[in-house]
């Protein structure tokens, strides 16, 4: 049986999709990593240029897919079709780049039915590399749409903090769930 | 025909009301191995004595019912806190055996008195059930499931209670040697069920729900840190502890003590006049070395959960909802158990601490963390309550989201237990 389950990454080029999925999926990420001929510039030494893909095998026979959009916007047209079907969304920003606001605005704007039908929870990357803004500011930025979702400082390359955040999301879903031992 | 002027012996038929699975689990264990089965739990229709718990939700409202079908029944309150008006038999949370006991002895010698009747209400309901005075239908078996959900995962334990519940079983107890057992599980310590096993109770002395912050170091830096931002500048902190100085321009904390050093300063009592609050001149930083500067919400998060050990500042209201203006750090502030759920309970909407309890199926200590660390970083506010205004009815603990049994496998996965 294989229910198609999804879970959404998404976010900026080098936010750390891919790493974050890495860190959840079974198996080593299906990525499409630098294999784009036409790719003209570098923005950096990989960037996913179609989707990655992970799974997680579940209790049961079910299956988690974890898909990531990839960075570039100009592959966004794949967004809706990702989206669909799946139980929510994970925003990772990275605070290092010029402006995270506008990356936050323009995603949740990109997203925006998706969100609303479901539950997002956004994660802060590179936190090591650049302090500023602060969590608080995110929140601040947050209230115009009026989202009150959680926004945590993550590492990508921490399994921990993923798996905080992804639980963040299904806590929004579902408060009362209870986790059985 | 039945005997209504029963022999001593007979079980005393006990209904409880608002209370969850759990603590009736415990309180059936309790009467069955330590009383000896001379209390049985029972539907509300036949019972000769109601226990009602005044911190679930409605609970005002399931006891003026109660009230009113069964008027001349005896009945227990219990709550956390002591009611403002004091009639009928009051016990304070957590329940303890003994008091307990007696409040139920008492009761049993006026069911002896051969005037006793019950109500005609009562009455009634017990011909139509064929009246058999203890009827193995009515009592209520105790449900493991729920025990095992509610212990802790690694990921999320908080260090500083798990501590304070090893230190349990230190604690004196009136019976003979045995498994230690609270009458309910706000003191941490989940419920050993099981056939034989001797179910002991601790007579250690009460543990008080409510604290005062202002008394302890959590108090004193939470009044600096208010004064640093009103005057935007950097205060200092003198007391029985080296120098701490707030920095509120980057909401950063210096302490030059080490950090287990304070904590552990947490629960001393410091009065007000033992400490000196101070606004630095501009300019007056730190000094470079020595010490440690972090942000300020994780220190007093973390001190705070320390100082409050599973309490609520006193002046908190069990009942008004909790207003969060958004979403704590979770993934940086020292985990607290069900943090992650009380979170995304009351972002959703404000729920009384009472409510948040019955919701989520916490033990109260939990949640009490939860609102004493979030509200001394100012992440939560109590709403106030009109009375009468219920507000928007909260997630019911009955409501299901629809791929419940996938989030349950998908944490399962998340946290390694079923690799
Ligand atoms: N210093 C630091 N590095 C991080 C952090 N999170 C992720 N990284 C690193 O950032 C780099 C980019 O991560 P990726 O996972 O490739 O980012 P991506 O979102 O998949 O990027 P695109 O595919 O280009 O959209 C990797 O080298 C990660 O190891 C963090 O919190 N701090
Ligand atoms: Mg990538």
């Amino acid at each position: 049986m294989d229910n198609n389950y999804k879970l959404i990454f998404t976010g900026p080029v080098g936010a750390g999709k891919t790493t974050a999925i890495r860190s959840l999926s079974d198996m080593e990420p299906v990525t499409t990593d630098a294999v784009a001929s036409d790719m003209t510039q570098n923005i950096k030494e990989t960037t996913t240029v179609a989707l990655d893909y992970g799974c997680m095998q579940l209790e049961g026979g079910e299956r988690l897919h974890i898909y990531g959009t990839p960075g570039q916007e100009r592959f966004n047209f794949m967004w809706d079709i990702l989206a669909k079907g799946g139980i929510g969304l994970i925003l990772l920003l990275d605070n290092t780049r010029s402006d995270p606001f506008q990356d936050m605005h323009f995603f949740l704007n990109s997203f925006r039915e998706f969100i609303d039908s479901t539950h997002l929870a956004i994660g802060i990357t590179q936190t090591d590399r650049s302090a500023t803004p602060r969590i608080e500011q995110y929140h601040e930025e947050l209230k115009s749409t009026g989202l009150k979702v959680p926004v945590f400082e993550i590492d990508a390359r921490q399994r921990r903090d993923v798996v905080v955040l992804v639980e963040a999301l299904l806590f929004s879903l579902a408060p009362n769930l209870k986790v059985s031992a | 025909m039945q005997n209504r002027a029963r022999p001593a012996t007979r079980p005393l038929r006990i209904s409880i009301i608002g209370m969850e699975q759990r603590a009736r689990d415990t309180l059936h264990l309790f009467f069955r191995n330590i009383c000896q089965d001379s209390y049985v739990l029972a539907d509300e229709a036949i019972a000769d004595i109601s226990i009602i718990d005044m911190d679930a939700v409605h609970a005002e409202r399931s006891r003026e019912e109660h009230d009113r079908k069964y008027p001349d029944r005896p009945t227990i309150l219990i709550s956390l806190l002591k009611p403002e008006t004091g009639d009928g038999t009051f016990l304070q949370k957590p329940l303890q055996s003994e008091e307990l006991l007696s409040a139920l002895e008492q009761m049993r010698a006026n069911f002896q008195k051969p005037e006793q009747t019950s109500t005609p209400d009562t009455a009634q309901k017990e011909k139509a059930k064929g009246s058999a005075p203890y009827n193995e239908e009515d009592a209520v078996p105790p449900s493991e499931t729920e025990d095992k959900a509610q212990k802790e995962t690694a990921s999320d334990a908080d260090p500083a209670l798990a501590k304070r519940t090893g230190s349990t079983a230190d604690r004196p107890h009136s019976r003979s040697s045995g498994k230690i057992i609270p009458l309910f599980p706000d003191t941490g310590q989940s419920i050993q069920s099981g056939n034989k096993e001797a179910i002991e109770i601790p007579s250690a002395k009460k543990s008080k729900s409510v604290y005062t912050p202002e008394n302890y170091l959590q108090g004193h830096i939470q009044k600096a840190y208010q004064l640093a931002r009103r005057k935007n500048r950097n205060v200092s902190i003198e007391g029985p502890w080296r120098p701490i100085i707030i920095l509120p321009e980057t909401k950063e904390i210096w302490v030059e003590q080490s950090h287990a050093h304070l904590y552990a300063l947490s629960v001393m009592p410091v009065q007000p006049e033992d400490v000196t609050i101070q606004v630095l001149d501009a300019g007056e930083f730190p000094p470079e070395q020595g010490g440690a500067i972090q942000p300020i919400e994780f220190f007093l998060w973390k001190l705070t959960v320390r100082t409050a050990r599973g309490r609520i500042p006193e002046n908190t209201d069990l009942h008004a909802p909790n207003y969060l203006s958004h979403w704590p750090n979770l993934s940086r502030l020292m985990p607290i158990h069900h943090g992650l759920r009380i979170a995304a309970l009351w972002a959703r909407q404000p729920v009384s601490l009472t409510e948040t309890a019955t919701i989520l199926n916490v033990a109260p200590k939990y949640i009490f963390s939860f609102y004493s660390a979030a509200s001394a970083i100012g992440l939560v506010r109590q709403e106030i309550k009109n009375s009468g205004d219920e507000g928007p009815p909260p997630v019911s603990s009955q409501q299901e989201h629809e791929h419940r049994g996938l989030f349950r496998k998908i944490l399962a996965r998340l946290r390694g237990r079923n690799q």
